[in-house]
């Protein structure tokens, strides 16, 4: 049993009690993200409260719970992650671009490492080795999805750094642009449509939009997955409002065969404009697996 | 402890007054320990530190080096002086005629050393526990096979590796050794590299390899008690290989919590384990070094499977320097002591002899205020004649140590609680002085409730009523009775007939499974004939049926004595065969009395002569040890939970990350209850918290 008090304080009743700050989380975080984001260098110690996040923050973001944190809190039941009441835009956006981002990385990773331990010697070594084209081509897709998904993380984030904050969205256009050219690690549907996501594992999906107004939906995975276990969170408003509602009229319908999606986004009438963005995850392991962004027009 | 030594560290020490309140007359809880007559060291039970404490080494490192003693005075100035590596460890094996065989195995130095803070910590993951399993049964298989040490690593195969896979499968049984050897190779390629779409094909390859090793050993194992053992090993370690594969460990965001409703037993028989490695001597150590089985009852063993990997995989794989570290006295004096030096020299307040009996609630969860601890209620047990602070420790041969017994002479009521056999530490005692109650804002402001878990339903009764999450903590958090003895003898263990070097052996026969030799204690301690050898016992106590209380703990004391004198008559044999006589009756002129030169009349040399020795029944609620039961982990609650918002909780029952019953999950625990209250230290900063 131990008390603390604060020494400054003089020995005398006190008007004020004293309330623990909420932590930054109350669990391991024991998925792969964490192990690859490693440890704290030393003499950081108590540095990194409010999340050190792996990708640049612009100055004046919100401290944010750390990624994984919802699917560490729950060791028996992983469930989806679910916006807390309490949770602004802002907090949001800044999640779902951490939580994004952070799946799309661990899984270039993986991809990367999987055909060489060493990847320095990727180029050099494995272009004239049995499988040289599908590992590199998986390289690839890892890296351009990184870039697909920072990028789109980059886009709801900037609004809200302060005026004179440089625009890193260049630096992700360029980095886009060098890997064009070669099969999509992701897809896109605009209005009625329908594409195919690559690396080898064909998903095809077509997307329905019930819309009086005119929306461009974008939709992302960022890994291989079972279609049939594909669910998506509301989405949620990427814009300062942070009374502005979730759109909530988002389906999933994947195919007996389990090789296509059908995504059917129904826009109601009052929906206000704006970008919106869920998370897409894998319902039966709870994992994270790619995102679902629409832009809705006025 | 180790939440007062982060509260009050250097960068916080004008931040916060901490104040530590502590029922009896000494520090530690289960890990008290005290000194007797010849100031021989008396314990609650056998302490050993496994080398991957990273967080208690450090704190200790620490504490030394602020402690600054003077080696010149203290033989036990320095870290290095307190902890001296253990390579050595042992199991029991029960032999077909009944005898049992001792197991001894030297686990080679690994670099760095213990909470050394220059040394980096490798970052765990699974895939590398795997590579390094994989290489172990590499290791084991080319031995057992040939003879030979272990080669390099196989080059990689020239084709794309899941064809080769594919290739060495279509071998069907793997029917030479040369082909077990290519497959163990092309595993642990698959290993570093596996996705989850490979899983199948890898669960399929390392079932292919067990039946061809389990066939190729076969034979040898019959007549080779050394191959029988590394083919035990061989067994177990591919099927940890196979249920990490099986179960997506490496990418479950769980970690290895992902399989805690499982037994360790059950869930290495799901992935392949055979009847004869579970009931190995290395499996039924396991359980024996946590204490794990449910109620006390060996018939029961129990323990959870994300924990036991965990720590096996801790144990084994990421150790420095030494598999097992020896303090070189009494845990109290080596952990307790220069804690409480350093602690008091940065201004932390103790008050010992204050024993808690309630912590009391106030304001409304919906309201402004917010329910928190309100109150605190004391029983104080003594006060001193001073005045002044209680002066807790004695010197002992240089060294300064806590007594077994209070020190009287500093209390007002000494002579009366000596005279009366008042134990102070004891739950059920209700002497005192006079009450305590400390009010929120006035005495304090936050709450770290340090108490064990056994103790919560005593002290915590309105938030027990109250809060259904805390409810289920003290209901799903079980813990057990052990029990323990020591011996101090006149010849040392090669006169006894051990042959073996110094150890620790465990899996041994019930009612106690667990021996350490701990002869090295005998220069710290303070025998004017000093003893040639100590040896340290303990095991579970299976639960009294009786209900718990001072007159059932007595009568638990009283079967530890006999379980212990039995054991000498009929087991320890195993172990020294030259302990007994020709009669098979044990030595009991072996046995030193510490107050030989003190008494009128000399103790006999037959079975009363045990009661010169000490023993212990660890039957009071928060003497009891902590069990990680299956289906039970997710019922703690972390110290960083806010379950009320100015308290915390610390100790080795709580959610650490750890989350079993030792030393540096409740160190871990206490650098979370630091960080719940202070932000700090960081959590990335305690080591293994975020292990999967």
């Amino acid at each position: 049993m131990a008390t603390t008090t604060r020494d400054s304080e003089p020995k005398v009743v006190k008007a004020v009690r004293r309330k623990r700050t909420a932590p930054e989380r109350t669990a391991p975080e024991r998925n792969m993200t964490a192990m690859l984001r490693g440890k704290s260098p030393p003499g950081q110690t108590g540095s990194r409260r409010g999340g050190a996040p792996s990708m640049p923050v612009p100055p004046g973001a919100p401290a944010q719970p750390r990624p994984g944190a919802a699917n560490a809190a729950n060791a028996a039941n992983v469930a989806p992650p679910s916006p807390a009441a309490a949770e602004t835009a802002e907090h949001r956006a800044v999640r779902s671009g951490y939580e994004l981002c952070e799946a799309a990385i661990r899984r270039g990773q993986e991809a990367a490492k999987r055909f060489a331990p060493n990847l320095a010697d990727v180029t050099s070594t494995l272009k004239e080795a049995p499988g040289a084209k599908e590992a590199l081509g998986m390289a690839e897709g890892a890296l351009r999805v990184w870039a697909d998904l920072a990028t789109a993380w980059m886009r709801a984030v900037m609004p809200l750094a302060p005026a004179g904050f440089p625009d890193p969205l260049k630096a992700m256009e360029a980095l886009r642009e060098a890997l064009s050219g070669e099969a999509s690690g992701h897809a896109t549907g605009q209005a009625t449509g329908h594409a195919t996501a690559a690396r080898g594992q064909a998903i095809s999906f077509a997307v329905e939009v019930l819309s009086a107004r005119p929306a461009r939906v974008a939709f992302e995975l960022s890994r291989e997955v079972d279609v049939a276990a594909l669910a998506v969170q509301p989405l949620q408003s990427l814009d300062r409002d942070p009374a502005k509602p979730a759109l909530l009229g988002v389906e999933l319908h994947p195919s007996k065969d389990g090789r296509s999606v059908e995504i059917v986004v129904a826009i109601a009438g009052a929906q206000p404009p704006g970008r919106y963005l869920g998370a897409v995850y894998d319902k039966v392991s709870g994992t994270l697996v790619g995102g679902l962004t629409i832009d809705l027009k006025a | 402890m180790a939440a007062a030594f982060e509260l009050t560290r250097p960068g916080l020490a004008d931040k916060y007054q901490v104040t530590v309140y502590q029922m009896g007359h000494r520090l530690g809880g289960k890990g008290a320990s005290g000194r007797g007559a010849s100031g021989r060291i008396e314990e609650h039970g056998l302490h050993l530190w496994l080398g991957f404490y990273e967080n208690a080494f450090r704190l200790m490192r620490e504490s030394y080096a602020e402690a600054a003693r003077d080696p010149r005075t203290c033989p036990m100035a320095t870290f290095e002086s307190a902890f001296v590596p253990d390579p050595n460890v042992a199991v029991a094996e029960r032999l077909r005629s009944g005898a049992w065989q001792p197991w001894v195995a030297t686990f080679p130095p690994a670099p760095g050393l213990p909470g050394e803070p220059a040394h980096t910590v490798k970052l765990f993951s699974v895939r590398e526990y795997l590579s390094r399993a994989v290489r172990l049964v590499i290791s084991l298989v080319r031995s057992a096979g040939e003879g030979t040490a272990p080669e390099a690593d196989a080059a990689p195969p020239p084709e794309g590796l899941w064809q080769a896979i594919d290739r060495v499968l279509r071998y069907g049984a793997l029917a030479t050794a040369a082909a077990i050897r290519e497959a163990l190779d092309l595993l642990l390629a698959a290993v570093g590299t596996f996705v989850p779409r490979s899983e199948s094909l890898m669960v399929r390859l390392i079932d292919a390899i067990n039946e061809a090793t389990r066939k190729q050993l076969a034979t040898l194992v019959e007549a080779d008690r050394e191959l029988y053992r590394v083919y035990g090993v061989v067994d177990l370690v591919l099927a940890i290989v196979r249920g990490s594969v099986r179960f997506g460990l490496a990418f479950d965001p769980r970690g290895f919590d992902a399989i805690n409703d499982y037994d360790w037993r059950a869930w290495l028989q799901e992935n392949g384990a055979s009847e004869v490695s579970l009931d190995s001597a290395f499996v039924r150590g396991i359980y024996d070094l946590v204490f794990a089985y449910e109620d006390g009852d060996i018939e029961r063993p129990q323990l959870a499977a994300g924990v036991a990997l965990r720590g096996a995989m801790r144990m084994f794989f990421t150790y420095k320097g030494a598999l097992f570290w020896k303090m070189q006295a009494g845990m109290g004096d080596v952990v307790f002591a220069p804690l409480y030096e350093v602690l008091k020299r940065r201004g932390v307040r103790f008050e010992f002899f204050h024993k808690l009996t309630n912590v009391g609630l106030g304001g409304e969860r919906q309201g402004p205020d917010g329910r928190h601890v309100a109150s605190l209620d004391f029983d104080v047990q003594a006060v001193t004649k001073s005045k002044r602070e209680y002066q807790p420790l004695v010197d002992v041969s240089g060294v300064p140590a806590w007594p077994s017994a209070p020190l009287h002479a500093q209390l007002t009521t000494g002579e009366r609680l000596k005279r009366e056999a008042r134990d102070l530490e004891s739950p059920w005692e209700s002497e005192h002085v006079a009450k305590k109650t400390l009010r929120v804002t006035t005495d304090f402001d936050f709450v770290i409730l340090g108490v064990s878990i056994g103790a919560v339903p005593y002290v915590c009764k309105e938030i027990l009523a109250e809060d259904p999450r805390w409810r289920r903590m003290v209901h799903g958090v079980r813990s057990v009775n052990t029990q323990a003895f020591q011996l101090w003898m006149r010849e040392d263990m090669a006169a006894l007939g051990w042959a073996e070097p110094q150890t620790n052996l465990s899996g041994f026969v019930e009612p106690f499974d667990t021996w350490a030799d701990m002869s090295h204690l005998v220069r710290t301690e303070a025998w004017s004939r000093p003893p040639q050898s100590i040896a340290y016992f303990c095991s579970v106590l299976p639960d009294r049926k009786d209900p718990v209380d001072e007159v059932s703990a007595r009568a638990a004391h009283e079967e530890v004595r006999r379980n212990a004198v039995g054991f000498l008559k009929r087991d320890v044999v195993h172990l020294w065969p030259r302990a007994v006589t020709k009669e098979g009756d044990f030595r009991w002129d072996l046995l030193a009395d510490p107050e030989e030169g003190t008494r009128k009349t000399r103790k006999k040399a037959d079975e009363s002569r045990f009661a010169t020795q000490f023993w212990h029944a660890n039957v009071r609620p928060s003497d009891r040890y902590v069990l990680s039961l299956p289906g039970t982990i997710g019922d703690r609650i972390s110290p960083l939970d806010m379950t009320y918002d100015n308290l915390t909780i610390a100790g080795d029952w709580t959610a650490s990350g750890l989350c079993s019953g030792c030393v540096e999950s409740a160190v871990m625990s206490g650098m979370l209850a630091a960080h719940a209250i202070s932000g700090l230290p960081a959590l990335e900063d305690i080591v293994g918290y975020d292990h999967p």
